[in-house]
């Protein structure tokens, strides 16, 4: 498999063997992301081969230090379009659990969305997860971000499934914390 | 309430940095070495055949308290012990000896080969684990794993191998390894459930016997996201212990689905878990399609619901309910810390 630099070469060349090589590298990473939220093969092959369509189409002149993180960006923000269209503002799937479960640390008698954009949230987010251990960091990452289930979490960290519902459960609550802190919510 | 599109936003803009970090966390997890010095999960078959070998004879060999704990580690991991140098500096907390026996530091790679020794009382064994309360002071961030080399039965000392990896060469002189719990006496078992008569289970899809807002820990299951209109109140009368630590508080139909309701007693200092099935009459197991948890009055413990869809028309006579538990005493807390000189043999 050809390194990132190499890949970023070739899209800047033009050279469509990019495409072929970013499938190679990273097909299988987007497919796990996007079924992650979907749930559903057929859609989830979609959205790999629009994410590496629209990777083709950003670079350049988008020139990213971190290609893998770029790519599943990428791969992430199109699933969740895709899901949202599938959807159509019913809820109950996977994603929407995950999404409410972490929407109890935003929880607020205020409706911020008005007052803070929720970039400067975000940021307040990234300092408090800077804050934590690293294995906290993840498991938060693992759960919240790549939409990983419990299960999933469990066997790849060696953890039992009971530690890791523990362990994201205080996370959440310390997050609430100092997000309250720090006069957010 | 939050509109999704502001949440996705905010959990969107996480630091690209710890995006990359997950990912390469989970790559070095899943590498062979990790997988070895995580519990044993995926070791190599061949490999876990000759450790059953090795484990059996030296078995022996330590019960007459012969074999020195470097002996130990070489019979294993030959390769690491002729590279380590040894330390042999111990401390003493609650009445248990972590003695750092030796170390090894190439790169940004470190071995640390450790004895846990209970001094006083018998509370070390062979399911003693540091339950992931180790930690090594270095300023960046790293990925570690542990497991447990062998179990001295005379001498009651646990031997385990902590590998931590981080991004950069690891420097400095001084390295200080420390632990704050450790878990052990732990029991599981696979068993079945004979208090619970599947076809003599009663209906509670009245509200009297619902209670809707809990504290929810987590779900898994089949379906996570399957919607359910309630979750059981613990009903004394059913209520029996199915193993020490593991309580079955509630069971019933709710809207045709089977709810188990188990308590897992002090959770948070214990590690107690575990999953129900239901077993058909072919010996098919069959998962629950949703498993909430949720925390106890107190929060000190955690009650898991588990929640089964069969077609209508089944007949229950044939089913029985399975249980694996897994629980243990308290973690035995204390401050062991031990420092020592290192040297990176890269």
């Amino acid at each position: 498999m050809l390194e990132d630099e190499l890949i970023i070469k070739l899209l800047f060349e033009r050279n469509e063997s990019a495409i072929e090589e970013l499938s190679k590298k990273y097909g299988k990473l987007c497919k796990y992301l996007s079924y992650n939220i979907l749930k559903n093969e057929e859609d989830a092959k979609e959205c790999v081969n629009d994410t590496f369509h629209a990777v083709w189409k950003t670079i350049p002149p988008q020139k990213p230090e971190q290609l893998k993180t770029y790519v599943c960006k990428i791969a992430r923000n199109i699933s969740l379009k895709r899901y949202r269209t599938n959807t159509a503002k019913k809820r109950n799937g996977y994603y929407d659990m995950v999404l409410d479960e972490v929407a109890e640390c935003f929880e607020s008698s205020n409706t911020i969305e008005d007052n803070i954009m929720a970039e400067e949230l975000a940021e307040k987010v990234n300092e408090f997860l800077r804050g934590l251990k690293v294995k906290d960091r993840v498991i938060f990452v693992q759960r919240y971000w790549y939409c990983c289930t419990i299960e999933e979490i469990s066997d790849k960290m060696g953890m039992s499934v009971n530690y890791v519902t523990v362990k994201l459960y205080r996370i959440r609550t310390k997050l609430k914390k100092y997000l309250r802190q720090e006069g957010y919510l | 309430m939050m509109s999704d599109e502001y949440i996705e936003n905010i959990i969107g803009n996480i630091d690209d940095d710890f995006l990359y970090e997950a990912d390469k966390y989970m790559q070095k997890k899943n590498s062979f070495v990790g997988r070895l010095l995580n519990g044993g999960k995926k070791i190599a078959a061949c490999f876990f055949i000759a450790a059953i070998a090795l484990f059996a004879s030296l078995y022996m060999a330590t019960a007459a308290g012969i074999v020195p704990a470097y002996d130990i580690l070489y019979s294993m991991y030959p390769d690491l012990a002729v590279k380590l140098i040894s330390v042999n500096k111990s401390c003493v907390s609650n009445g248990i000896k972590m003695s750092v026996e030796g170390v090894h530091i190439s790169g940004e790679n470190a071995y640390i080969y450790v004895s846990i020794q209970d001094v006083v009382q018998d509370r070390i064994d062979r399911t003693t684990d540091l339950f992931d309360s180790y930690s090594i002071n270095i300023p960046v961030g790293s990925i570690s794993g542990c497991s447990m080399i062998n179990y001295d039965d005379d001498s009651k000392t646990a031997y385990f191998l902590v590998e931590i990896q981080q991004d950069k060469k690891i420097e400095g002189r001084i390295m200080t390894f420390s632990v704050r719990e450790i878990l052990s006496k732990k029991y599981e078992v696979t068993k079945r459930i004979e208090q619970i008569t599947l076809d003599d289970v009663e209906e509670k899809t009245q509200m009297t016997n619902l209670q809707l807002g809990i504290d929810i820990t987590g779900r898994s299951g089949e379906d996570p996201a399957y919607y359910v209109r309630g979750y059981l109140i613990p009903d004394e009368e059913q209520s029996f212990v199915t193993v020490e630590g593991v309580t079955i508080t509630a069971y019933g139909f709710i809207d045709g689905n089977l709810h188990i309701q188990a308590h897992y007693e002090d959770t948070s200092n214990t590690d107690n878990h575990g999953f129900i099935d239901l077993v058909d009459g072919d010996g098919t197991i069959i998962h629950p399609i949703k498993d909430v948890s949720f925390w106890d009055e107190e929060k000190t413990g955690q009650y898991d619901e588990y929640i089964f869809c069969l077609p209508e028309g089944t007949d229950y006579s044939e089913y029985y309910v399975q249980g694996y538990f897994c629980t243990c005493k308290p973690s035995i807390k204390g401050n062991w810390k031990v420092k020592f000189p290192i040297m990176n043999q890269e």
